[in-house]
């Protein structure tokens, strides 16, 4: 029979993992951070259930499996792929000044105060540096997870906050070519580390090219000729091409985030990325969990009872302080209060590199047990109370300024400041572009209308003279950026009926006026009794035409 | 991570190579998998038995969230008894030829369970491509591709029974049938209010999703029956409208990846088969290619469709399904069948999925229809002159016909193959032909060329741009819906009437008259 196991702790983490989320939600409670609950129940849960359940089957299984690792490993190269398509070079480059002098500012104000901290609450120096070097990091996948799930990706904000991680990302490398060259011969040689470091560097450099050449070159043929033959076939090769990328980056010894989202930054400026974006979200998400569940089973607490208090204070440290110290970097660089706030509240949590850095230092005995798990509780701490902090930092925002906080902050002559955006309302959608679609779209341009046509075929698209969007909009995102909240109408010309009965099942929900081509007679009935407002009768509004036809042949005669 | 990688490129090229031979991917994806394999490239074996297992995990619930009737219309009975014999009938044949070629009992009894089932995911796409699932045979055949995956599963449960004795057979049905109560009532109770009343955000819909299928495989897993029996009925509980059409976005995204990557492993696994199974090979798919058209074309026939409709019903299922793969794994991985026989129902899947698209085609289904002893047309006294014809009556043409005098009703001769408007448009004294209208045969029996008007509402362009050739001196008005078809109507002398923009100019009106007062009070039950 199969090697069900898999089944099996794929099975146990997503249905354990649902359970909690459904439990929490009312709690408002993030998704991350019911998973990582779900990870640290699992093992003993599972422990528990094995003996009601049949088959050898024990906790400790979940994590062991090397699939596990695999699957965990994907769900970060996709989640910074889907980073990369959001942001184009230009907009990276924008915040490249401020992402470098942050990222770097941070790295070494956060790992000195860190270390005094440690210092002072009485670990030894070897033990301090591991701490402090622990705080330093914050976690990308943690904040660009719930910069996606916000839809703040694409803020100048959250533009910042991923190029600062980049910069972080690179440091991290630095630290682990210094740490295996620590770790492989105890003959510490800096030109070996100085060689590894360059060709770093240089494989950095290679990827960055090959990226940049070939958005320019290679994939806007390519990838639009895809984009019509079918859009499994597009999502195939943006797949490929990302797993492409993180395995050059690992034979260069760069990190797989770097690869895969170097490869989305090449697809980024193409039409069909926040299509291809779409699709690849529910992947992300399944991967992604697995991710974080098998993050919680690793922690282990055990031994940080007699540094509890210690715990509390680092964690106070990396909540506080680290933003503390980030605000000012940024704001002393030209961006406004509010800028500078969201930005700086991304960074208040350790990262997932945190524990490998730290494990790597407890096989090589330079630090105990105890210390990882001291980690391991600043970890989870900082990762849900951060949490909260990303998902509700405007409210944040708006709280913390009535207390004149923001005051104190120093004032450069030009600040930056991104503008809320604005609401579009009042339009009408058109979803299909075909004939009935295009003579709908042009008189109700004409007659000075609001008009949005959206198609999951870019070429049919093209010439339209209303504003334009690709996509499917059996995605709900694709109608919630139509904004067919505040629409006047939608209108779908498609001739597919699951889309249709959908489309008016959406609307209808929420009480904006739609209209669907109802092609078929055996269509109508289902539409009417989900209230959709209008149907196009194509084939009954030809009747009348043709009974002219008809009398006229027959007076004729 | 390398091994995905490449199972990610075969696929990617396979998708390629499918877009330019325009044949299903299907296939192709299960050759790019052999060649990975022949080519040496792919290096250790365990991660890609876990995509075989997840892919085929992914492809059964996705075909479970498919299975909802209401699909089919008013197809569903003729879809039971056309995909239920249709099965028996081809699952029977080719359980005998692998008993004369000297298989085994148990093997044989899987390779008819393979060979009778045809695929979901080929025909579908083919139906979409040809805008052809609307129309009746479309809604049949899709019916009928729905039962024959129930029955797989139902057969696929009953051959995992211990030991095959009587009782433990009967047990299984018991277990199976248990699960899909089970499945029925969290489709109606308790999926709706978890999907529909909780508000969930994408992503924790998707997780859900999930959380019911590995819950589901759980619970088959318990019962003894194969896991993916549970993947199945999992995929049911979600089957309704509108939670299917929710979810559906989510995981077509999971399934895209792990299908393609399913069929991809496949692959690799496979072997050649050898001389002894060659033969056993060639034979299925002569059955499958040749018997499925006629054994449906019987049945379909008896059952209410056209000639023509009941020829592309059964050129469009002969082919065996992705089902059949499923069905040669778990027997495989059971101990039930060896190798050899998993490489033969592999390499008659892969064939006769290739020649579906060459010859499910209007030319193979226009020369097989001429074939056919002329049967359906009523044989007229006399060809009628000087008459108003009508190609189709569909619901919009019946209500044109309350809108005219009698006198001019008396002129009009209409065909169409549904007996039953026939028969209620004769009652109301319309002269009636039936046949496919789309017949030189028919029409010249229906003096054709001799009609004052000829107005043809038939859906197929193909169909109308013959029509309009044939008549090429007549008065012929098409009803199109699209500007090109209008065109090309045009070109070949016939009148075009653009229904798509008659209609445009009625909900423009109704946008201006109407839609302003619909538009403030539903604003404010908004608010």
């Amino acid at each position: 029979m199969f090697e069900l196991t898999l089944i099996q702790s794929l099975g146990t983490m997503i249905v354990v993992s649902t359970g909690i989320v459904l439990l929490l939600r009312n709690a408002y409670i993030p998704n991350l951070v019911s998973y990582i609950i779900t990870g640290l129940i699992l093992i003993p849960l599972t422990n528990v259930l094995s003996q009601f359940l049949p088959g050898e089957f024990t906790g400790q299984d979940l994590t062991q499996l090397e699939i596990i690792k695999t699957i965990s490993e994907i769900g970060i190269a996709l989640l910074l792929f889907l980073v990369g398509l959001e942001l184009s070079l230009e907009k990276i480059k924008d915040v490249g000044k401020v992402a470098l002098v942050a990222g770097i500012g941070q790295v070494i104000f956060t790992a000195a105060g860190g270390f005094v901290l440690s210092y002072a609450l009485g670990f030894t120096t070897i033990e301090s540096i591991f701490l402090a070097v622990s705080l330093t990091f914050s976690s990308t996948v943690v904040v660009v997870k719930l910069l996606d799930q916000k839809r703040e990706l694409n803020t100048l904000y959250g533009r910042i906050a991923v190029g600062i991680f980049l910069v972080q990302d690179l440091v991290v490398i630095l630290f682990l070519t210094i740490l295996t060259g620590l770790d492989s011969n105890s003959s510490f040689e800096f030109t070996e580390v100085f060689f590894s470091m360059g060709s770093a560097f240089l494989g950095m450099g290679l990827l960055l090219i090959t990226a940049l050449a070939s958005s320019r070159y290679l994939l806007p043929p390519a990838f639009n000729w895809a984009s019509h033959k079918s859009s499994e076939m597009l999502f195939l090769w943006a797949l490929c091409w990302c797993f492409a990328f993180v395995i050059l980056a690992e034979v260069m010894n760069l990190s797989l985030e770097i690869g895969a989202f170097l490869a989305g930054l090449s697809l980024a400026q193409l039409p069909c990325s926040e299509d291809l974006h779409r699709r690849m979200r529910p992947l992300v998400n399944f991967f992604i969990a697995i991710f974080f569940i098998s993050l919680g089973a690793q922690m282990e607490f055990e031994s940080a009872k007699e540094h509890f208090n210690s715990s509390m204070i680092l964690s106070l440290f990396v909540l506080i302080g680290n933003p503390f110290i980030f605000i000012w970097i940024i704001a002393k660089m030209g961006y406004g209060p509010r800028t500078a706030f969201l930005t700086s509240v991304t960074v208040a949590q350790i990262s997932e590199f945190s524990f490998i850095f730290a494990a790597l230092g407890l096989s090589t005995g330079l630090i105990d047990k105890s210390i990882l798990s001291v980690i391991a509780l600043i970890g989870v701490l900082t990762i849900a109370v951060s949490s909260y902090m990303i998902l509700y930092n405007h409210w944040l925002y708006e709280a913390l300024k009535k207390t004149g906080i923001f005051s104190l902050l120093p004032e450069p002559k030009r600040i930056r400041e991104e503008k809320e955006p604005i609401k579009i309302e009042k339009h009408i959608i058109i979803i299909g572009i075909n004939s009935l679609g295009r003579k709908l779209i042009s008189n109700l341009h004409a007659s000075g209308e609001k008009v949005l046509a959206i198609d999951t075929d870019q070429r049919k698209l093209m010439g339209l003279p209303c504003k334009t969007m690709i996509g499917n909009v059996s995605y709900l995102s694709v109608l919630e950026e139509a904004h067919y909240d505040s629409a006047k109408l939608v209108i779908s010309t498609l001739q597919i009926e699951d889309v249709n009965l959908l489309l008016a099942y959406r609307c209808g929900q929420i009480n904006t006026p739609v209209a669907i081509h109802a092609f078929d007679s055996s269509v109508i009935e289902d539409l009417h009794s989900l209230g959709v407002d209008y149907l196009i009768t194509t084939k009954e509004m030809s009747i009348y035409s043709l009974k002219e036809q008809i009398i006229l042949a027959e007076e004729g005669a | 991570m390398i091994v995905l990688a490449l199972l990610l490129l075969a696929a990617a090229l396979a998708h390629v190579a499918s877009s330019l031979l325009k044949i299903s991917s299907i296939p192709l994806f299960i050759i790019s998998g052999i060649l990975l394999s022949i080519s040496g490239v792919i290096p250790d074996t365990s991660e890609v038995q876990h995509t075989l297992l997840l892919g085929l995990t992914f492809l059964v619930f996705i075909a479970g969230t498919e299975l909802n009737p209401e699909r089919t219309d008013s197809q569903l009975k003729t879809s039971i008894k056309v995909g239920v014999l249709q099965f028996v009938i081809l699952g029977i044949l080719s359980f005998l030829i692998a008993k004369i070629t000297g298989v085994e009992l148990i093997p044989a009894l899987y390779l008819g369970l393979a060979i009778a089932a045809s695929s979901t995911l080929v025909v579908v796409q083919i139906l979409q491509k040809k805008r052809q699932v609307y129309e009746p045979f479309g809604r049949l055949v899709l019916g009928v591709l729905l039962v024959q995956d129930l029955i797989a599963i139902l057969f696929i449960s009953l051959l995992s029974a211990k030991d095959f004795t009587f009782e433990s057979i009967v047990l299984n049905g018991i277990y199976v049938s248990a699960i899909a109560i089970l499945s029925w009532i969290f489709q109606k109770k308790l999926i709706p209010y978890i999907f529909i009343s909780l508000k969930l955000d994408e992503e924790t819909l998707l997780l859900v999703s999930l959380a019911v299928l590995f819950s589901f495989t759980f619970v088959a897993h318990m019962l003894g029956l194969p896991f993916i029996v549970g993947a199945f009925f999992g995929g049911f509980a979600l089957s309704p409208f509108p939670v299917h059409g929710i979810v559906q976005s989510q995981l077509s995204s999971l399934s895209d990846f792990f299908v393609a990557i399913f069929f991809v492993s496949l692959g690799t696994t496979l072997m050649m088969p050898s001389d002894s199974t060659i033969w056993l090979s060639i034979g299925m798919i002569v059955l499958v290619i040749l018997f499925t058209p006629i054994i449906v074309l019987f049945i379909a026939e008896r059952a209410g469709l056209t000639t023509r409709g009941a020829f592309e019903a059964g050129l469009l299922l002969a082919q065996t399904s992705e089902f059949s793969l499923v069905i040669g794994l778990i027997g495989f991985e059971s101990g039930h069948i060896n190798q050899q026989l998993l490489s033969v129902i592999a390499l008659v899947t892969v064939v006769t999925m290739i020649t579906t698209p060459f010859l499910a085609t209007d030319v193979v289904t226009w020369k097989l229809t001429k074939l056919r002893p002329y049967l359906q047309l009523k044989p007229a006294h006399k060809i009628p002159e000087n008459h108003i014809l009508l190609l189709g009556c569909g619901s919009s043409i019946q209500k044109l016909l309350t809108l005219l005098e009698q006198s001019v009703l008396n002129k009009i001769l209409v065909i169409d193959n549904d007996p039953g408007v026939l028969k209620k448009l004769e009652e109301k004294g319309v002269q009636v032909a039936r046949g496919d209208a789309a017949d030189f045969r028919v029409l010249d029996a229906c003096g054709a060329k001799n009609a004052l008007l000829t107005i043809s509402t038939i859906s197929n362009m193909r169909d109308n741009e013959h029509i309009v050739k044939y008549l090429s001196n007549q008065k012929v008005i098409v009803r199109v819906l699209e500007d090109h078809d209008a065109a090309t109507i045009r070109k070949y002398g016939g009148i075009p009437v653009l229904s798509s923009h008659l209609a445009a100019e009625e909900a423009l009106r109704w946008i201006k008259k109407d839609l302003p007062e619909i538009h403030s009070k539903k604003q404010n039950q908004h608010l």
